[in-house]
């Protein structure tokens, strides 16, 4: 089947049987590696990407379900102003994740950030139960979206004054 | 639209009534709502759909949420993210806190309210508290719509009964005014080993005075657990409750689990007896 949608900021048209999956499709289909299929049952979380600015399982979207839809991948969100917020958080941490979760864990922390600039301890613990890897440790996940989140919220204070 | 691949019929309808039409014509077709159920429990690491796909995505009139003043209605194809998003106030907290519980996120923007309930062989997580806030849904075909109650949604082996050509439209809750509500969550219903519960408790104090008294918890079986000879006893009694009081709720919660073939010193077992003791604590 031949689906349209919108990949990165840009249209793409793909034809591919109706059981490939978006994280399958991604490497095949457009060189977008950042994606990793870890588990393939939707656990792990290291498949994320944003589908309509929302945290998804990329091993969960089937090519029918992707018509009309938005995704972003790690590839498009480095491009955004932000990602320099979980870069500069993660950074300040000094948490240095493997290159194999650390898409997951920018996109995790962003999506956060998207609906709770002061997050809970609970919001935090309950967004990174999303993503299985613990290459790095967890008080430094924490700390790392914490310092996402002050920057993040002086940016926006920033363009408002 | 359709579409035709290699292995699979994937029908992907904008409306209702097109999905209705489907339906009629594709009875044996399987209802594709979130996919979390449906990828997530296969064995391969490729996909294997069904030979026939009805894919709820884009049906407008399944995504909406209504309110009125004694019912909360949901379309079927209503994610959990965004119940969530509707935030704690908007919700009873029991149901809420279900909700929340049910997944990482990443799997909330996927699953829907009505593949949850309509995952068959398995009563999952929504299910006990759905049930006991008197949650009721509409199922519908191309013949006109009836509505059912939650808990007979399923049969005692854990079938669905919805007749060929018929799908969930909607579900209707009833929030109520509960002084108490707690909902708690063990293991994953995937896995029997985790020896996974759901307990689920309301419980309504005029008072001091106990006026209504409802529990209902679930495992990976297909049955729910009620004991309402054991809710109608507790009803009208003062709180905190009586030491007579717990060793009824011991019996009674150990006896409707033994129904079940589970031990009254399994894990499940226990569980059962210590929510039920937990919840009636927290009645002051």
């Amino acid at each position: 089947m031949t689906v349209e949608f919108n990949l990165n900021g840009k249209a793409v048209q793909v034809s591919a049987a109706s059981e490939s999956l978006l994280v399958d499709l991604l490497r095949r289909e457009f060189g977008l590696s950042g994606a990793r299929p870890g588990c393939m049952r939707g656990q792990c979380g290291n498949c994320a990407v944003l589908l309509g600015g929302s945290l998804t399982r990329s091993c969960l979207l089937p090519v029918f379900r992707l018509e009309g839809c938005e995704i972003v991948t790690i590839e498009g969100f480095v491009h955004s102003k932000e990602f320099t917020d979980i870069e500069y958080g993660f950074e300040r941490a000094g948490m240095d994740p493997c290159r194999f979760c650390i898409s997951s864990k920018i996109l995790v922390a962003h999506s956060l950030l998207l609906t709770e600039l002061e997050p809970s301890d609970l919001d935090i613990e309950r967004a990174t139960s999303g993503v299985w890897c613990r290459c790095t440790s967890y008080s430094s996940f924490v700390n790392g979206i914490r310092h996402a989140a002050k920057a993040r919220k002086r940016r926006y204070n920033e363009r408002n004054f | 639209m359709s579409a035709i691949s290699e292995r699979s019929r994937v029908f992907v309808p904008t409306g209702l009534g097109e999905l209705l039409q489907i339906l009629k014509a594709h009875p044996d077709a399987t209802i594709y709502a979130g996919g979390t159920h449906i990828l997530s429990s296969r064995n391969t690491p490729y996909v294997e759909l069904p030979e026939k796909v009805i894919s709820l995505h884009q049906v407008e009139e399944l995504t909406r949420v209504t309110r009125t003043v004694k019912h909360v209605e949901f379309g079927a194809g209503v994610t959990l993210g965004r119940i969530i998003a509707l935030g704690a106030k908007a919700l009873p907290p029991a149901l809420f806190e279900a909700i929340r519980t049910l997944g990482p996120p990443g799997i909330e923007h996927l699953a829907t309210v009505g593949g949850n309930i309509c995952v068959s062989g398995r009563l999952m997580t929504l299910i006990p508290i759905l049930y006991l806030l008197e949650g009721r849904v509409e199922l519908r075909s191309a013949a006109g719509s009836r509505w059912v109650r939650v808990g007979r949604v399923h049969d005692d082996d854990g079938r669905l009964v919805l007749e060929p050509g018929e799908v969930m439209t909607r579900l209707r809750i009833t929030p109520g005014s509960w002084n108490r509500q707690a909902f708690k969550s063990f293991g994953t219903i995937y896995l029997p080993q985790t020896n996974p519960l759901v307990f689920c408790g309301l419980a309504q104090l005029d008072n001091g005075v106990l006026s209504d008294f409802r529990f209902a918890i679930t495992t990976h079986r297909p049955r729910m657990i009620r004991n309402r000879a054991l809710e109608a006893e507790l009803v009208g009694r003062k709180v905190p409750l009586s030491k007579r009081d717990y060793e009824a709720i011991e019996t009674g919660i150990a006896g409707v689990m033994e129904e079940q073939a589970i031990p009254r010193g399994s894990i499940q077992g226990r569980r059962a007896i210590r929510l039920t003791e937990w919840f009636a604590q927290q009645l002051r």
